[in-house]
């Protein structure tokens, strides 16, 4: 694993995706890379928040995409885009992990998670409390989790975003103030040392 | 990409934007390119296997008990009838060919599992057998172009899983294989007019042949399997020679009934093993033999990790 800041995906449309997937069905192997190349990453961050782990991560994304190969005949698109259907297989996978292993793993951060290049203030403010932060976007729902990972990970619109979850714009909007919020709340609580209470 | 989240953001409260900034500078967690790309290589190979099945054989995956019982009653039918003997020079289009397949699928299905990579590739052979001939009258079927890839893709991968002590002869053969595709198939580009549709089609399936070979080659060298397809003239014999025979005939003739591809592993010890005071490094060198009589491909290769020789 490496850490790198986030580059934006290269978008793809529904249309072109639907495209993509029909040849891959046909077993297309360079419409098939085409659509791997679209999400593994984010497939991966998707993994790697939820066990924090980075070899167990790799191995779910590959147990994803394997998965989708094996059930790709069977996908029907019904409007959302393919990477909807690939966060649904790897929320599947990740419960899996869970109920094999029997608990959550624990990971131990390292300086390589907070990039070298910020302004003064947020370095400092994120290198005090790095390790509570991620700790903090494991923290919230699962949803939440999807919503802070989508709109400030991989750059993804509202509305991007949106269809990704099966959801409006709107309903997103109000679920990115709530994981904000959480997130804030988690962040303030350690920095306060406890005082601002539950969520 | 900014490191800090636009405070412009009419999407986000502005209560909210200090979480926000902090999530977005974060340096995330990436998968490095190798990973990338081995995670696709095992994606592309299920697909390529996937796509391989569904044309050769109905699915059964909801029924696998089904598959086995049908596969040998079948198989009984067929090999009872003499239909399988009698399909196996048949071409693509005529009435025998679906029963050719199923023979080769049959094949796959009942074979041990050390056995299915030189099976792909002996089945790789028959499709390239299929080509040339199909060629002779004028005809290129780009899907059966795609079908040899897919075996000898198969062939790879499969040759990859094997235990360290076959892999010498399996690989041997697959670089022959490759060299002989690539050899077919640009004898076969000439014979057609340049300007012919599927020129595009065969240049490509060379250049997958190339990559194949290329893999192998690299695969070798990595884990120092004693393989040189790489043309070698000359053999050096080693001290305990152990030769691996790989050997697969695909002329299917009206004679020929089967395409069972065999490996034969034939260890020496010879008398004139002379023990020294101080051993010598394996001699790792072996000699691919192709010949071209009859569609028939020897490699013979010296596998100086099948030898007790002392590390040097």
């Amino acid at each position: 694993m490496i850490f790198q800041q986030s580059d934006p995906p290269s978008p793809l449309t529904l249309a072109t995706e639907k495209k993509l997937v029909a040849q891959s069905q046909q077993g297309d192997q360079d419409a098939f890379t085409a659509l791997y190349r679209n999400y593994v990453q984010a497939i991966y961050r998707y993994c790697f928040f939820r066990v924090q782990d980075p070899d167990h991560a790799e191995d779910l994304t590959a147990d994803v995409f394997l998965k989708a190969v094996d059930g790709l005949s069977r996908y029907n698109e019904r409007g959302l885009p393919f990477g909807a259907w690939l966060f649904r297989i790897a929320h599947d996978r990740v419960v899996d992990f869970y109920r094999k292993a029997g608990r959550r793993p624990v990971v131990e951060l390292t300086d390589d998670f907070v990039s070298d290049d910020l302004s003064p203030d947020v370095s400092i403010e994120i290198t005090e409390s790095r390790e509570r932060l991620y700790e903090a976007i494991s923290h919230p729902t699962d949803e939440q989790q999807a919503v802070i990972q989508f709109r400030f990970m991989e750059n993804w619109s509202l509305e991007d975003t949106g269809r990704m979850m099966n959801k409006s714009a709107n309903a997103i909007k109000a679920l990115q103030h709530r994981a904000l919020q959480s997130l804030q709340r988690y962040i303030s609580q350690q920095n306060l040392g406890g005082s601002d209470a539950n969520p | 990409m900014s490191n800090t989240y636009p405070s412009d953001d009419p999407n986000i409260n502005r209560e909210d934007q200090k979480a926000a900034r902090a999530v977005q500078s974060l340096t995330l967690p990436t998968l490095t390119p190798e990973s990338v790309k081995r995670i696709e290589r095992q994606a592309l190979d299920r697909l390529r296997k996937k796509k391989q099945r569904a044309f050769q054989f109905p699915q059964f995956h909801s029924f696998p008990r089904l598959a086995v019982a049908l596969s040998i009653v079948i198989a009984l039918v067929l090999a009872t009838s003499g239909t399988v003997a009698a399909s196996a020079g048949s071409l693509p289009g005529e009435p025998l060919y679906a029963v050719k397949r199923l023979g080769e699928q049959i094949e796959l299905n009942f074979a041990p599992a050390d056995q299915q990579a030189m099976i792909h590739a002996a089945h790789a052979e028959t499709r390239l057998s299929e080509i040339e001939k199909l060629a002779a009258k004028g005809v290129v079927l780009p899907g059966l172009l795609v079908e040899m890839q897919a075996e000898t893709q198969a062939a790879v991968s499969g040759a990859k899983t094997l235990p360290a002590k076959q892999q010498t002869g399996v690989l041997s053969a697959i670089v022959i294989l490759t060299n002989k595709q690539e050899t077919a198939l640009a004898k076969i580009q000439t014979q057609l007019p340049s300007t012919h549709a599927s020129q595009s089609a065969l240049s490509n399936a060379q250049s997958n042949s190339t990559a194949q070979r290329q893999e192998i080659i690299v695969y070798a060298e990595k884990l120092s399997i004693p393989l040189t397809a790489q043309n070698t003239p000359t053999a050096t014999a080693t001290k305990q020679p152990a030769i691996l025979t790989a050997t697969f005939t695909a002329q299917p003739t009206a004679t020929q009934p089967t395409l069972t591809p065999t490996l034969i592993e034939t260890q020496t010890a010879t008398a004139t093993q002379q023990p020294t005071a101080t051993p010598r490094p394996p001699t790792q060198t072996a000699v691919i033999v192709s010949t071209q009589q009859s569609n028939q491909v020897v490699a013979t290769a010296t596998s100086p990790a099948a030898t007790n020789t002392p590390p040097g």
